[in-house]
């Protein structure tokens, strides 16, 4: 590679000769205390909270904290070690901004957009504040679409809708992790950008997860924020926060569905504590600030689904170009509603007109929150905080961990409050009582092992809820097409999984599933494109599944 | 001359500081003894404290307790200072926040300024101004806050050139040092962005 010094020494020419020679400005403070990443600063008699300010000596950024009569609280974004006492301290008038836009993707970045990864500087144009108040009321439409995770579990009993917020609970290695990272990476098919935001845990273990990722293909669209636990607590609390305006310019700019993972929150409230304490805010409950509460909601709330904005255009228009100013008749219809009762009353009165979606409108803000529970206690301080503010949650159980369900997810506690409207037709007809099927298949179960002697009705019952739940366990990020769910669920709902003995369910479900790809794909991708059970496709699943039980081979047979 | 090192004593200090200032101001513009009260106070610590440590620690310190401090501080001062001032002194030692006597001078002058309409302005520059310099900038100040200035002049050479003026938090910076800083991080910032975007644009594969 040869460097072309002219073309350099041209931009460096350039900028000398355009530098401004204006009067530098600036509110001052002085450095009086520094410890824990945390600075006390006297003066800046005008800082506002939230703002961003500059330690001149190291060029180090820092943000205005806690304001007190005399002095100023700052969180230091940076090397804390660098700053010592009487360091001048000035006020930018800025808020925080993290740098957004395609140049994030793919990247490993810290809490402030610096990237981790050694693949060179970013060349971001467009930044967003790190703080930014939730879409209202009005911005806003139901949860009308799904979030496919690609997990049988999720997908089929709490399923995720796009703009929804899911808690996964669960006591420590019991698999909260996969779940998300599984959920990203069946993304691929789906085009949502995906934000994964470490914090507070060990760079190996995070090393591990943008690996896999990596190897999955799954970096394309996704972008890693890591504050790990060597991080100071200031950069470990903000950088849920980082990570959701990184996601929210697909959302608010791009119209794009997105997906927020925090992994995970319960050490993001340990960081705002830390940094309470040290500004000497007065602890509450378990030693948490009062306001740990609206440090989650207020994160969480910035999840979304948008209101698509809909206007009425000549019928030839091209849809890219579509704005809020198209509409022939000046009107612009905000979400389902205005849109349904456009196309009742006024869209009559304009002939060869359609109504058309305005571009870059309707995009979703999905977060997957991760609470890690002590000894399965669900109703410490910050987990039910978390479960009050999410619209449901999935809990995972260490017991069911250990017993080898994997995901071991607790089907009796674990909820989604939205999702079931945005869950597929498809998926919805078959799984519709696999719930409370497998419910009752648990105290089957806990009555059979008091080893009383069973009727065939209820001997048969236990059979299918023990084959069920073998359906349900799922590889580590192995994550599944709907239409494949869809398949393997109403296989095993309809007993054809009866006679299969209980540890070849999962090697039937690959061979299985193998078979509806290679000789079957006409009903496979009819279930993908109608995403309903319709009588004909049922028919046509009903006749696959016959002639495959003839072909499978079980492990070890000739 | 009080050090702008004072500024940045302990908070809560001065807080408390700043009511005992409060306090001696009030009781000296009773007594019509503002002027002798300020400089006895920057008497003592420029003259006594800071000059004489062991001094300075006899009288302000710990060391002593609170009945031999009255003693020395009596036989000291009750002749020699302004009666408010020997009083104001007797009542910090029984309330033992002599300690606090630096940040009650700030106090006290920031009080006074105040107080007066007056505004201290500190004048930073690489070499001596001249006083046509220094006339046109308190005129300048006058002009913008409708307050008497007070000027406060420091010398560093390490500005290179140039002006700097401190207005309480505020700072105009007009030095050369500064501009060749903005300057550095500028090119640094905007090369580097024009480097990374245009990569093709600067090295060929050759």
């Amino acid at each position: 590679m040869r460097f072309k010094a002219d073309e350099i020494v041209s931009v460096l020419q350039s900028e000398i000769q355009h530098y401004e020679k204006k009067l530098d400005v600036r509110e001052v403070g002085r450095v009086l205390e520094v410890g824990d990443g945390i600075a006390r600063v006297y003066g800046l008699a005008n800082a506002m909270n939230g703002e961003m300010v500059e330690f001149s000596r190291t060029g180090t950024r820092g943000l205005v904290f806690n304001l007190e009569e005399n002095s100023v609280g700052i969180i230091i974004l940076g090397n804390h070690l660098e700053i010592v006492e009487g360091d001048e301290v000035r006020s930018l008038g800025a808020l925080l901004e993290v740098p957004v836009g395609d140049a994030m993707i793919g990247r490993v970045v810290n809490t402030i957009g610096q990237p981790l990864d050694g693949k060179g500087p970013i060349t971001a144009t467009t930044t967003r504040p790190v703080e930014f108040t939730a879409p209202g009321v009005a911005a806003r439409q139901p949860v009308n679409q799904p979030l496919q995770t690609g997990i049988k579990a999720i997908d089929s009993m709490t399923p995720i809708g796009r703009g929804q917020r899911e808690l996964i609970i669960g006591d420590r290695k019991t698999g909260k992790t996969v779940i998300a990272i599984d959920t990203i990476i069946n993304q691929k098919t789906e085009n949502v950008i995906c934000v994964y935001v470490a914090i507070g845990q060990k760079e190996s273990q995070v090393a591990n997860v943008v690996e896999t990722l990596r190897a999955n293909g799954a970096m394309d669209y996704t972008i890693v924020v890591i504050s790990s636990a060597a991080e100071a607590a200031p950069l470990q609390y903000l950088a849920p926060y980082a990570g959701c305006a990184m996601a929210e310019y697909y959302m608010y700019e791009q119209g794009r569905d997105t997906l927020c993972v925090y992994d995970d929150l319960s050490k993001q409230a340990a960081a705002y504590r830390q940094l309470s304490l040290l500004v000497r805010r007065p602890p509450g409950r378990e030693a948490y600030p009062g306001d740990i509460f609206f440090c989650h909601s207020r994160l969480l709330e910035r999840s979304a689904k948008l209101a698509e904005r809909w206007v009425i255009v000549p019928s030839d228009t091209d849809a890219a170009n579509v704005n809020d100013k198209s509409g022939v008749n000046g009107k612009v219809y905000v979400g389902p509603f205005d849109k349904a009762n456009a196309e009742k009353n006024d869209l009559k009165n304009h002939p060869g007109h359609k109504i058309a979606k305005v571009a870059k409108t309707g995009g979703s803000l999905t977060a997957l929150p991760i609470i890690e529970t002590l000894e399965g206690e669900v109703s410490a301080y910050i987990p039910t905080n978390v479960i009050s503010i999410t619209d449901g949650q999935i809990y995972l159980q260490p017991d069911l961990f250990y017993a080898g369900v994997r995901p071991a997810i607790d089907v009796g506690i674990s909820v989604s409050r939205v999702g079931g409207k945005a869950q597929t037709a498809a998926m919805k007809s078959i799984a519709g009582s696999l719930r409370l099927d497998l419910a009752a298949f648990r105290e089957l179960e806990a009555f059979a092992q008091l080893g009383t002697d069973l009727d065939k009705a209820t001997q048969g019952q236990l059979d299918r809820g023990y084959r069920m739940v073998e359906v349900l366990k799922q590889g580590q990020f192995k994550p599944l097409h709907f239409a494949d769910q869809v398949m393997i669920i109403y296989a095993g709902t309809k007993g054809y999984l009866d006679k299969i003995p209980r540890n070849q369910v999962l090697e039937w479900e690959r061979q299985f599933v193998l078979f509806m790809r290679e000789q079957k794909p006409e009903v496979r991708n009819a279930l993908v494109t109608e995403r309903k059970l319709s009588k004909e496709t049922e028919a046509a699943l009903r006749s696959a599944i016959e002639a495959f039980q003839p072909q499978y081979k079980a492990p070890g047979a000739k | 001359m009080i050090e702008p090192k004072e500024q940045f004593a302990d908070v809560s200090a001065q807080r408390l500081a700043g009511i005992y200032a409060a306090a001696l101001l009030n009781a000296a513009e009773a007594n019509h003894s503002v002027a002798r009260v300020l400089e006895e106070i920057d008497s003592l610590i420029d003259d006594v404290a800071d000059k004489n440590r062991q001094l300075g620690a006899l009288i302000l310190g710990g060391a002593v307790g609170r009945k031999g401090r009255k003693a020395a501080i009596t036989k000291a001062f009750s002749s020699r200072a302004s009666e408010t001032f020997f009083k104001f002194l007797l009542v910090l030692n029984d309330h033992e926040r002599l300690d606090l006597l630096r940040p009650i001078r700030r106090a006290l002058h920031d009080l006074h300024d105040e107080r007066a309409r007056r505004l201290r302005v500190h004048m930073f520059s690489a070499v001596p101004l001249d006083d046509d310099v220094k006339t046109r900038i308190l005129k300048a100040v006058h002009d913008i806050f409708q307050l008497e200035p007070v000027l406060v002049s420091h010398v560093d050479p390490a500005l290179l050139g140039g002006l700097m003026i401190r207005i309480k938090d505020r700072v105009f910076d007009g030095t050369v040092r500064t501009r060749i800083d903005n300057l550095r991080n500028q090119l640094i910032a905007r090369s580097s962005h024009e480097i990374q975007s245009g990569r093709d644009r600067f090295s060929s594969a050759e």
